[in-house]
């Protein structure tokens, strides 16, 4: 009932009180901002949405609602610096999104519809932002990641990172791939080899080396193979950052299946290009 | 189904309360409603909220309705309850399309000038003509109510912000 009356509240200031009603669909909306929002503050004072049960909603959609503030501070920090540190290589999905992400804060409606996402975001990243994460919540996890990504492509030098573009994908520039996944790859396989990161390139004796040296392990011990070149390359790299290395440790975990089926088909150039 | 219940009755308990009060106003006008015609008008209200997908929390628009028409001179005893029901359908139905740009007082007055107007107290003719140019109108944007005001239109402002820093 609580709920209800906030609602009520929440339609009565959305419609300006032009309107008696609105539609079901806008009444939902409205309802789903209200969650979001109260889940912020719940998240903030470390309570779980049960335990807010006696609580007072209006004060908690208050308190949710200066969270959220603050958050859309922070994010427009975090899209300030990903444009600033966005790698000088050319890919129209990249810009796209960022400029994207630059009109979300001008329709963000965090008063209204805080749930919502109002732009379109079309790069992908290694690892995607979980689903379950929306609002302001999402973008800022998003520009965190890209942030990573940003940092990883600066460690290594622009034209190597293009030819190894180019051999995944000659139209990588019109394409939605992500541009950090391949450099990461082979950067973990020349770590592998005991090899230096930074060149990026693998030739076939390296790929036949990295096929003798996987293909006995269990799939177990490749994961672990994996992880601990992530956290080799990370020194080499010079990444201290323990968001950026957990990241990079998810990516390397996230390339096992795939390396597993390149290892049963005997072929790892499809995982491991060379430089074109 | 018991927490629907639990919201529907207090606020049946509220318009019935309110439609009380209106006969108060409306008797001059020779208008008045039993307790069974304010049971049925209310009970359509909800159902006028089913039909066409809406939510109503606060008070509804049954009293703006019966105050701004209660005056007609097309509005009898023996009409009164089946125009207020009817007016009231439509009002719900015609929100939906005008895709809620307008808002419910100035509707309202629309549909009071063209029934004691142009529609000489048919509720068909308001509904099948007049409400449907207006709609119609409000959906391709022209200012069917005369309002005047200044459609200022967001610019594309192409992202300056993004196009400095890329």
């Amino acid at each position: 009932m609580k709920l209800w009356r906030l609602l009520a509240k929440q339609t009565a200031r959305y419609t300006m009180g032009d309107s008696s009603s609105v539609p079901v669909e806008t009444a939902q909306e409205l309802l789903s901002s209200i969650c979001f929002v109260i889940g912020e503050a719940a998240e903030r004072e470390e309570g779980s949405l049960a335990g807010l049960s006696g609580s007072d909603p209006d004060a908690l959609f208050e308190r949710g609602q200066k969270v959220i503030q603050k958050k859309i501070t922070e994010g427009r920090k975090l899209w300030t610096n990903a444009c600033l540190t966005a790698p000088e290589i050319r890919s129209q999905s990249y810009r796209d999104t960022l400029r994207e992400i630059g009109t979300f804060f001008r329709q963000y409606d965090f008063r209204f519809f805080a749930h919502q996402i109002p732009c379109s975001i079309d790069y992908q990243l290694c690892l995607p932002v979980p689903e379950n994460l929306s609002g302001i919540r999402y973008v800022n996890e998003y520009l965190r990641r890209i942030l990573i990504e940003n940092g990883v492509l600066h460690c290594f030098e622009k034209d190597r990172v293009i030819r190894l573009l180019k051999s995944c994908c000659p139209d990588y520039d019109g394409l939605l791939i992500n541009l950090c996944e391949p450099v990461i790859t082979n950067a973990l396989g020349l770590t592998l080899l005991g090899e230096d990161p930074c060149s990026l390139q693998i030739a076939d004796e390296h790929r036949e080396t990295l096929l003798d040296l996987l293909r006995p392990l269990p799939r177990l011990k490749r994961k672990a193979a994996l992880e601990h070149a992530a956290e080799q390359l990370c020194r080499s790299l010079q990444i201290r950052d323990p968001a950026a290395k957990e990241y990079l440790s998810q990516i390397a975990d996230g390339i096992c299946p795939r390396l597993s089926s390149a290892i049963k088909a005997g072929d790892l150039s499809g995982l491991f290009p060379s430089l074109c | 189904m018991e927490n629907q219940l639990e919201l529907i009755g207090p606020q049946k308990a509220a318009a019935l309360e309110e439609l009380h009060s209106c006969n108060e106003m409306t008797a001059p006008f020779g208008l008045s409603l039993s307790g069974t015609q304010m049971l049925a008008l209310v009970e359509n209200r909800f159902q006028a909220l089913q039909n066409t997908g809406r939510v109503e929390f606060g008070e509804g628009i049954l009293k703006k309705l019966i105050y701004a028409f209660c005056d007609s001179p097309f509005l009898t005893q023996q009409n009164y309850e089946e125009t207020i029901s009817d007016l009231q359908d439509i009002f719900y139905f015609f929100k939906n399309e005008s895709l809620d740009q307008i808002p419910d007082d100035e509707l309202i007055d629309y549909m009071k000038k063209v029934f004691d107007g142009r529609a000489q107290g048919s509720v068909e003719y308001l509904e099948g003509t007049s409400l449907e140019e207006l709609c119609r109108s409000m959906r391709e944007g022209y200012d069917a109510l005369g309002r005047g005001e200044d459609e200022n239109e967001d610019e594309d402002e192409d992202d300056d912000e993004a196009g400095d820093l890329l």
